[in-house]
């Protein structure tokens, strides 16, 4: 998409539409206005037919110059065949480049160029951030020229965020951007020359006039000499003087004119690709990355537990068949028949399993986390298309972890003769332990202990998978708490430690003497103001290496930089000792360094709108949360850039913080003429904000899911266990055990595995919460990724209590077992 | 003195047209340090009866007074005590820990037990002294059980109760083992009472109750048993 400061003209419009690999081009026009009443701003755009088409949802689209169709989102506070009133910054209902002001809603759309429901992007009106959008018919604009172009190529390949399709189209936009530079500043100079022209005939011409006024004057001169009919002499001689006033004026008013053209702003065709037009694309992106990495790091800790649970479940099942094995080989059936029934009911748990498993993957609980996801989007039409890939592959897994431990322990069995499958199992053979080698200490242990400890040895792959499933669990959860803490913890550093101004106001340098003092005033005169300083303000680009995308950067200027550090603290992120802006280089925050692999003393290419290039070296690098930023002193700005800064903004510190006077001052100051933009510096607080809401729902998730973890391994082996071992139980009871003796009996194991894949998982859940940690946030924003204690001490009382709630169903279980008949009976 | 005094127990199962009377009014006395045994056909209530007298059932009816103190009502908690504390089991399939060895067995019921005897040397009493650090798997039957009436030895229980203490072993084995009950009793004059389907032993006892159907058919004091060595079946 290009857009320009100006109408872009035919020519231009012509040039435009032979750049190279252009498909399609669609020219439109847009205006930003603040709804009258609110301190929503909204941004009208012509419709569009071919690209970034509009969807009607309800109504139909403005025919008329006077209607407009907003967005979907307002439904809830406009109906169709209602007004809305817009005015402009200061209030007035006069907006330039607007015939009307006054429109009729005809209809409700979406737009795929506003994919988030709020803060769509950066605008001149109302505080800054642009709330709504409308669709109006071309004619509503005064102007014929359109301001817009999008573009579409014919050399790009693949899908929407595809690393082909997203390097294409960058490639693409970096090849358009130099020649439309050019062309710029070329029909820059076009104008001016020929306003200059148009003024310096119009000079001449007023010479000339100046010239015969001079000779008319002296005629009257000569004229009153001869002193002939007075009363004619007067008249000529008054028409004279008014004359001489008139061209007075003239003059003036070409001078004026003069210094205007000289100062004419800069023309600018900027050209964004999509993913820096479109914050909404950009951040959908990013979001769905984030899923990917999720989705790629927690399944297989569920896998891992899926399948060892399944492999223990369906070997012992066999197991317990034994001796019906061995009466149906006795009774004369073939190995294979006898093996039938693992076969078939193993093939059938698996399909089952697999059918529920691919209907919830594929239908509902992708639909909830979208749901959750999408909250700050407007993205119709979720699709999920069953993936033939991985439901074959997961029913693959499930029947190999079904079929093949069930048959495999069944033929182990089956090479035995029928007459010894007969008998019962003898029971596992107990034996030595390495610590009976360490006679001091195992002369200590009550007997208590030591079966305890020849339990574990003897059952290693129980002992493994318990200490797997608890480690999971704790893993988890400390993961699940810890994003959310580290992310909490931002906000705070964020906006406690780091950022301390609130708002940059961006005025016109090059706005009249007056309106600039005007601005300038109106900052003074602010209530409520603590500290504020001038700083030169632009927004530049980089583009790391191995990304596909730009990153915006602020560039900030401070014209004092001793008390910068009141507005801004730049600190070593892992010292956090103070950096100073020095003379030879700037500072560039965290997050930015690390995409770009920049270390102090390297270099940072930036970019800015009109596509120049400035090579700027790094001297420090500063601890930042959200945005990335770039600090220089103004000596080294006039070293980079050649002339020395003409500073555009003014830095304000605030006493009262709330975002509520953060607005009202942001208000105050676009209102002025010079204004450009008010910067707040809260507008990361809200994209931290989103992405925490959206993972709070992550978060539950996780320790749902954790919990469900911890109970199935627990159980399930428990159990085992338990009916495993009911005749030892039985004997112990017999022998005049107490009830909680006979749990500890058999639990005591459970809960010392449980303790280790706690401690394991401490060390297991930093690691998932650092890689996490590292990969989840968005390009512009980066973790604290310290965890703190409570994440671990919650996290692992949580799964000790998930292990005592165990228990505790255990003990109910243990307590009514039959002791009598377990130990009468041979089996 | 009766040491254990049984009057009217009762042990019935279920109600009305299906109830069954495990132990149908069961009479009789016992005196300390009297070898018992209980005999009768399978089913016939002798180890119902067993069970109550070891405190791991109550009686529906009636009283079961041992040692003075009358154990029928007492509570699941005390019953655990008495356990504990008073009685020694041995089972037909010894139901050992398979993951203990020998001496670790015997141990798991003396370290519960407040008057516990020395295990080794209860070990060697029962000719396990070169077997201690073996498992149970490792033993034979006959080696088993002595492991198992070590372990209820150890604990030196007033009362030790025998369910078919021979009932899985092999003649030669089996009489090993009376022998080995047959001598705790005469030295340490405890209380052993044995349960078997087996009438052909009754010679070698002090006392014998014959059950029948639930209810005691004879109920005989034997002055001169027999040594097992001197018993063919």
């Amino acid at each position: 998409m290009i857009t320009s400061n100006t109408g872009i003209t035919k020519a231009d419009q012509n040039y435009m539409r032979k750049l190279p690999h252009i498909k399609t081009i669609e020219f439109g026009t847009r205006k930003d206005a603040v709804i009258k009443g609110t301190d929503k701003s909204i941004r009208l755009s012509s419709n569009t037919t071919k690209l970034s088409t509009n969807k009607v949802v309800s109504g139909r689209l403005p025919k008329e110059s006077n209607e407009v169709a907003l967005s979907n989102r307002e439904k809830s506070n406009y109906k169709i065949g209602q007004t809305i009133q817009l005015v402009n910054n200061k209030g007035k209902a006069n907006i330039s480049g607007l015939k009307n002001t006054t429109y009729k809603v005809v209809g409700f759309v979406t737009s795929s160029d506003y994919l988030k429901k709020e803060n769509l992007g950066v605008t001149s009106a109302g505080t800054g951030q642009l709330a709504t959008f409308g669709i109006v018919n071309r004619r509503a604009f005064s102007s014929k020229q359109p301001t817009v172009a999008r573009i579409s190529y014919d050399n790009v390949h693949g899908n929407s965020y595809s690393s082909a399709y997203e390097n294409q189209v960058q490639k693409n936009v970096d090849n358009t951007e130099k020649r439309l530079n050019d062309r710029a500043k070329k029909r820059h100079a076009q104008i001016k020359a020929a306003g200059l022209a148009k003024l310096d005939t119009a000079q001449t011409r007023l010479n000339q006039q100046k010239q015969k006024l001079s000779q008319t004057k002296n005629q009257l001169k000569a004229a009153s000499a001869q002193a002939v009919q007075r009363s004619q002499l007067k008249a000529a001689q008054k028409q004279v003087a008014a004359n001489q006033a008139k061209l007075q004026k003239a003059q003036s008013k070409l001078t004026t004119q003069r210094q205007t053209l000289t100062n004419l702003p800069a023309i600018t065709y900027q050209i964004q690709s999509r993913n820096d037009y479109n914050e909404g694309y950009n951040q959908f992106g990013e979001d769905a990355k984030r899923i990917d990495v999720l989705s790629n790091t927690f399944p297989i800790i569920f896998f891992a537990v899926a399948i060892l649970v399944s492999l223990t479940t369906m070997s012992r099942m066999a197991e317990e068949k034994r001796q019906e094995i061995g009466t149906l080989r006795a009774l004369g059936y073939s190995k294979f028949d006898t093996l039938k029934i693992f076969l078939i009911y193993g093939t059938a748990s698996g399909l089952l399993g697999s059918a529920l498993g691919a209907w919830l993957g594929t239908g509902l609980l992708p639909r909830r986390i979208f749901a959750a996801y999408a909250a700050n989007f407007v993205i119709p039409n979720f699709q999920t298309p069953p993936s033939g890939f991985w439901i074959s592959l997961s029913i693959i897994i499930s029947l190999l972890c079904t079929i093949a431990p069930a048959v495999w322990s069944a033929f182990l069995m089956l090479k035995d003769q029928p007459a010894v499958l007969m008998l019962p199992k003898p029971p596992k053979s107990g034996s030595k332990v390495l610590l009976e080698r360490m006679p001091f200490i195992w002369n200590h242990l009550s007997f208590n202990y030591k079966v305890t400890i020849r339990n574990l040895a003897r059952y290693k792959e129980r002992m493994f998978m318990t200490i797997l499933g608890v480690l999971g669990c704790t893993a988890l959860l400390i993961t699940g708490f810890g994003i959310r803490d580290s992310l909490n913890g931002i906000v705070d550093t964020q906006y406690k430690d780091i950022i301390h101004y609130d708002v940059i106001g961006v005025y016109n340098p090059d706005a009249a003497q007056n309106k600039k003092a005007d601005y300038l005033k109106t900052v003074d005169d602010l209530a409520g103001v603590k500290h504020d300083t001038t700083v030169y303000y632009e927004s530049v680009t980089s583009r790391p290496k191995r990304i596909d995308h730009n990153q915006n950067i602020s560039m900030i200027v401070p014209k004092s930089t001793t008390n910068f550090n009141q507005f801004v603290t730049l600190r070593n992120p892992s010292t956090k000792k103070t950096l100073r802006l020095t003379d030879n280089g700037v500072v560039i925050t965290q997050k930015l360094a690390t995409l770009s692999h920049i270390k102090v003393g390297d270099y940072l290419m930036v970019k800015n709108a009109n596509g120049d290039k400035h090579r700027v070296s790094v001297s420090g690098i500063t601890e930042m949360y959200a945005g990335h930023s770039l600090y220089m002193s103004p000596a080294y700005y006039h070293k980079v850039f050649g002339h020395s800064v003409n500073y555009n903004a003014k830095m304000l510190m605030l006493k009262d913080r709330s975002a509520k006077n953060i607005d009202r001052v942001s208000r105050e100051l676009t209102r002025q003429d010079a204004s450009i933009t008010a910067i707040q510096s809260d507008d990361a607080k809200a994209t931290i904000n989103n992405i925490l809401s959206g993972l709070n729902h992550l978060v539950l998730i996780i320790i749902v899911a954790a919990s469900m973890l911890a109970f199935v391994v627990l159980f399930t082996l428990t159990n085992i266990n338990v009916s495993e071992r009911i005749r030892e139980l039985s004997t112990i009871k017999v022998l005049g055990f107490y009830p909680m003796e006979v749990v500890m009996y058999v639990y005591r194991e459970t809960f010392i595995l449980s303790l280790a894949g706690v401690l394991l998982g401490f060390i297991g859940g930093a690691w998932l919460h650092n890689y996490i940690m590292q990969t989840l946030p968005p390009e512009t924003a980066m973790a604290d990724l310290t965890l703190l204690w409570t994440n671990f001490t919650t996290s692992g009382v949580m799964t000790l209590i998930f292990s005592i709630i165990v228990m505790a169903i255990m003990a109910y279980k243990i307590n009514r077992v039959d002791m009598l008949g377990a130990l009468k009976s041979v089996d | 003195m009766a040491y254990i005094e049984v009057r009217n127990e009762s042990k019935i199962y279920g109600s009305g047209e299906q109830e069954v009377r495990a132990n149908d009014n069961v009479n009789f006395t016992i005196s300390k340090g009297e070898l018992t045994v209980i005999v009768g056909a399978s089913g016939a209530g002798k180890s119902t009866l067993l069970n109550i007298l070891g405190g791991m059932d109550s009686p529906t009816k009636g009283q079961v007074i041992i040692n003075g103190k009358d154990i029928a009502n007492y509570s699941s908690r005390k019953m655990t005590t008495f356990r504990r504390r008073s009685i020694g089991f041995v089972f037909q399939f010894y139901n050992l820990i398979p993951n203990l060895t020998a001496l670790e067995n015997v141990e798991l019921a003396s370290q519960i037990s407040p008057d516990a005897l020395d295990v080794k040397k209860v070990m060697a009493d029962v000719g396990l002294k070169q077997r201690m650090a073996n498992f149970p798997a490792q033993l034979s039957g006959g080696e088993q059980q002595r492991v198992a009436i070590a372990r209820a030895i150890a604990k030196n229980p007033e009362l030790l109760l025998c369910d078919e203490p021979t009932g899985a072993l092999d003649y030669q084995t089996g009489k090993s083992i009376l022998t080995l009950l047959q001598n705790f009793s005469r030295q340490t004059k405890k209380n052993v009472i044995i349960v078997t389907h087996n009438g052909m032993i009754k010679s070698m006892a002090d006392h014998v109750i014959e059950i029948g159907d639930g209810k005691v058919k004879q109920d005989i004091l034997n002055s001169k048993p027999t040594p097992v060595e001197q018993i063919e079946w």
